[in-house]
């Protein structure tokens, strides 16, 4: 008797462990109500491992969506398709250089308008400070790239640069540009399932 | 799901995302309220988990169908319909009743 009054606590600490891979914005809102939730599940489940496998499957889907609004969990796929693409130019030895020098400026782009969002409230304001600032940058290196690569063999690997660059500055102001409408008047975009 | 303005609903929805407008019609419910609901009327065919539920409900309170009632309990959050999600839902199921009626018409003739 005291086995099974046990067991229910130590379930619900292992949920409550894997609750923490959840953003923290999301566990502030729901977690209460989420092992309230798994403890209403546990009592009316007849097997545990069903129960288990259940809880296994939302928690795939879900922080996967989650995951994805997060700018660490954008960072991460970021990172994962320029490795891939990395790794393909490297194996087929196709426009190698120029494709490292695209993915170097992408990779600056993508950190510089993260810097933007985290320091200004209104990101997507053109006339912003941290807006400008990164435009003005932005300018500034592709003036400087410009004039470089009139002439030279290193031009292409300076235009890769620049276009990596400001592709990541444009992706990163139109996803944040959507978001905002989004969360201003037009509804949920997707649902997890 | 497709975009839900403040003016008007717009279909269609997902499956998750109407039985969960479904369950609340009528009645406010508390989050394993709305999950038994949901598995209830869809027969089993839909079943969601806690994080997917509450991703749910974080979206559809943003578009504006759902709303928070007040509580003090923070493990027990009863969530109610908007007049925007009572109108949505209606206009879901008129429109699902449509595509169905197509559907059996068309499977009538062959």
């Amino acid at each position: 008797m005291a086995r099974t009054e046990q067991r229910a606590p130590r379930s619900m600490a292992i949920y409550g462990l894997l609750l923490n891979l959840y953003p923290r914005p999301y566990l502030q809102q729901h977690r209460a109500e989420m092992l309230q939730n798994f403890q209403d599940l546990e009592q009316a489940s007849p097997s545990k491992a069903k129960l288990w496998l259940f809880l296994a499957n939302d928690l795939a889907i879900s922080l996967r969506s989650q995951f994805i609004k997060t700018v660490w969990g954008q960072t991460v796929i970021v990172i994962l398709v320029l490795s891939i693409l990395l790794v393909y130019a490297g194996c087929h030895a196709v426009a190698r250089e120029p494709i490292e020098s695209f993915c170097f400026g992408y990779i600056l782009g993508w950190f510089g308008r993260q810097w933007q969002v985290s320091v200004s409230d209104r990101s997507t304001w053109i006339s912003s400070l941290p807006t400008r600032a990164t435009f003005i940058v932005g300018v500034i290196v592709f003036a400087i790239a410009a004039w470089r690569a009139g002439s030279g063999s290193q031009s292409h690997f300076i235009w890769a640069f620049c276009y990596g660059l400001l592709l990541a500055w444009f992706a990163g102001w139109i996803g944040s540009r959507q978001q905002n409408r989004s969360s201003a008047g037009s509804g949920p975009p997707h649902s997890d399932r | 799901m497709r975009p839900v303005s403040h003016g008007g609903p717009a279909g269609p929805l997902t499956p998750a995302v109407f039985h969960i407008l479904l369950a609340l019609h009528g009645r406010e419910r508390h989050g394993y309220d709305i999950m038994q609901q949901v598995k209830e009327d869809s027969q089993g065919a839909v079943k969601m988990g806690p994080g997917t539920l509450y991703g749910s409900l974080d979206r559809m309170i943003e578009a504006g169908l759902v709303v928070k009632s007040d509580t003090n309990d923070p493990r027990r959050i009863y969530y109610k319909l908007t007049a925007l999600g009572r109108t949505t839902v209606q206009v879901e199921s008129g429109r699902l009743s449509a595509v169905a009626a197509t559907a059996r018409r068309q499977l009538k003739a062959t």
